[in-house]
């Protein structure tokens, strides 16, 4: 959101963020030059200064030179803060509305009856709004505020050059009293500028009304301190006399904010001692914004709050007799029109962000199916496994062989080894004979069978000692003797099992 | 609640705007992509996946294929061809006749059990001790696979006699 507070001296732009929690963030506040000469003047003094060439033709298209200049104030903003997406607060001087007044409840063609003869103005020409109803005691009372509608339309046009949708136009004295937050009290205010000064005034319980004080324009009041003094309680003696008639009571002596820029006039006596302390932000407001400043900044960021709901803090003491609504004098169709600019800015702006997003994960998907569908199984794999998967029978039946081999063999010649190496002297063999016809464990236990020779049985004992010592025999033992009958050399079966061979 | 609100007050007034429209067009256009693309990413990410394990097996197989081959590579005697049976037997018999040892029979042994890959044959020599000592040391035929089975040796006629039965391996 961006406010603009229109002044004669100059003009404060404000930037805000209205958070989920309520909260109003202020992100820039800044004051650039016064256009209120190229919104209120008929003809556009500002162009003329510096266009040479201003003829008859340019007269003629004065209208359209006074938007142009107007428009310079948005392309001015633009350059100060980023406008893309925000919506468009503006904010005029009391002094500027024709009609600021309350009065017991008004029809509408009573109200516009009122306004034709107090500002001899016709219906077509003014712009109005009715930002408080009251009903203190069952008797209710309308708040009215009118500005002739050529400001409306100049700032309307000028904004529109711009790109700028307008949301709001409302008085400073409603934007300051809505940044006040405190509905129950009084609110006196004196806004004074070079060539205008207004008396605005709000009470809970009749209203709004000012009074433009023209003798009490900075202009007059620096002319003369001791004249500035008597015309300043001669002033106030009107407004509470005013005061008093329009809201049939109200407490005596009210202090005024005085909205100036002048600092040298807030030290004249009589208006220093009706002056109220400064006011500050409310506590929902957050701004890097000294405290002692905080008066300064209260109407541009007072029309921010016209975004609060009835609920919000921002009306925790609103008195139940009075209802508040904006002051905007936006007719509802142009309200309307600028609401939908805002929203068609706002899908826009996430319709930008949905593309962008989408397009990003479109671009992610095609990458991804790329990346996925690259995962093949490479040819010189395929080939390799369908060499191998035809190899792999032959491979296997081979392997099975060698290892088949290995169990079978006998291993003859290391037995035969071992069997020589642990013979003793005086025996011999009749025969030997390694391997078996049996198969697995029998196999084994039955692997050689040799018939031993000798003159001495014991020899046999120590023979089958010798051969159960080597670890590649177990089970060692002898099966039979006999005696030869011929010769009378002993004859021993042996029976060797098989150890750890290889 | 109200945003809602007003987008249902303002939704006519969106359809009248062409740049709405056309925003709607081409969110509707990329909604439809991105649906389409998003579940073929999905099938692509399946079969990658699946085509990746298929990958994995692969090179796992060729891998144990790698060992099992370098395996039999290694293997300093390999079964032979069955038709090389044939010279085996002839190289052996040379080898007898080179260590002097006189064949006294030579038979193909018929196994009980089905075995295609093996060859049993018996062979009964007789010569002196160290011949027989020696061939048996060197009882190979080149690089052909061989297991002595069984081997009896006894004295007969002053020289040893051996019965000696092995086999041949074939592919």
């Amino acid at each position: 959101m961006i406010s603009l507070y229109l002044r004669p001296d100059k003009t404060q732009v404000v930037k805000g963020q209205l958070k989920k929690d309520k909260t109003l963030f202020i992100t820039a506040a800044t004051e650039i030059q016064s256009y209120w000469a190229a919104l209120t003047e008929q003809t556009n003094n500002y162009r003329k200064q510096t266009d040479e060439f201003y003829d008859e033709e340019s007269l003629l298209m004065e209208d359209e030179e006074e938007n142009l200049a107007l428009s310079d104030l948005f392309y001015e903003i633009k350059s100060v803060v980023s406008t893309t997406y925000e919506e468009f607060h503006i904010i005029l001087p009391d002094s500027l509305f024709c009609m600021i007044n309350c009065a017991e409840f008004l029809t509408e063609e009573e109200f516009m009856h009122s306004v034709r003869a107090k500002t001899n103005k016709a219906d077509e020409d003014v712009y109005y709004s009715f930002p408080l109803l009251t009903a203190p005691g069952g008797q209710p009372r309308k708040t009215f505020f009118a500005i002739e509608r050529k400001f409306v339309n100049r700032l309307i046009a000028a904004a529109k050059e711009e790109n700028i949708t307008v949301s709001s136009i409302e008085p400073a004295s409603m934007a300051f009293i809505r940044s006040c937050a405190s509905w129950q009290e009084e609110h006196f205010l004196l806004e004074i500028f070079e060539d205008q000064a207004t008396m605005v005034s709000y009470s809970p319980i009749g209203g709004i009304f000012s009074m433009n004080v023209p003798s009490l324009t900075a202009k007059q009041l620096n002319l003369d301190v001791e004249a500035a003094n008597r015309e300043i309680q001669s002033m106030f003696a009107i407004h509470d006399y005013t005061a008093e008639k329009i809201f049939s009571s109200m407490n005596v002596n009210v202090p005024f904010v005085i909205l100036t820029e002048d600092k040298k006039i807030l030290e004249i006596h009589s208006l220093k001692e009706r002056s109220v302390q400064a006011n500050i932000f409310p506590s929902f407001v957050n701004a890097d914004i000294d405290s002692k400043d905080h008066q300064e900044w209260m109407v541009p960021i007072g029309a921010f709050l016209q975004n609060y709901e009835i609920e919000d803090e921002l009306y925790a003491t609103l008195p139940p007799f009075l209802q508040i609504s904006s002051a905007n004098v936006l007719p509802q169709n142009i309200q309307m029109g600028a609401k939908f600019q805002q929203w068609k800015k706002l899908a826009k702006k996430y319709s930008k962000l949905a593309i962008a997003f989408l397009s990003v994960l479109t671009v992610l998907d095609i990458a991804g199916i790329l990346y996925f569908s690259s995962v093949t199984i490479s040819p010189k794999l395929q080939a390799d496994y369908d060499a191998a998967q035809k190899d792999i029978k032959d491979i296997d039946a081979e392997i099975k062989t060698l290892a088949a081999a290995k169990k079978e063999h006998e291993y003859p010649i290391e037995a035969f080894t071992q069997i020589v190496k642990d013979k003793p002297n005086n025996c011999g063999f009749s025969s030997i004979m390694i391997g078996s016809s049996g198969q697995g464990k029998s196999a084994d236990e039955k692997w050689i069978r040799l018939n031993a020779v000798s003159s001495d049985p014991l020899i046999f004992q120590d023979y089958v000692a010798a051969l159960s010592n080597d670890d590649i025999f177990a089970g060692v033992g002898i099966t039979k003797m006999n005696t030869e009958a011929s010769s009378g050399f002993k004859t021993a079966e042996i029976s060797i099992g098989k150890g750890k061979v290889q | 609640m109200s945003n809602l609100n007003n987008i249902v007050t303002y939704f006519p007034n969106f359809l009248k705007e062409k740049d709405m429209i056309f925003y709607a067009i081409i969110l509707l256009t990329l909604l439809l992509t991105v649906s389409f693309g998003t579940s073929k990413l999905a099938i692509s990410y399946q079969e990658a996946q699946e085509t990746e394990l298929q990958i994995a097996t692969m090179q796992n197989f060729l891998n144990e294929w790698t060992e099992k081959t370098k395996i039999v590579n290694q293997a300093t005697y390999r079964p032979v061809k069955a038709i090389q049976i044939d010279d085996v037997q002839t190289s052996i018999l040379l080898a007898l006749q080179a260590n002097q040892l006189d064949v006294i029979s030579f038979k193909a042994v018929t196994s009980s059990k089905k075995e295609e890959n093996s060859h049993m044959f018996e062979i009964e020599f007789a010569g002196s001790f160290e011949s027989t000592i020696h061939l048996l040391n060197n009882f190979h035929a080149k690089d052909a696979l061989l297991s002595i089975h069984n081997l009896k040796m006894e004295p007969n006629k002053g020289k040893i006699k051996t019965t000696m039965q092995y086999k041949i391996y074939a592919k």
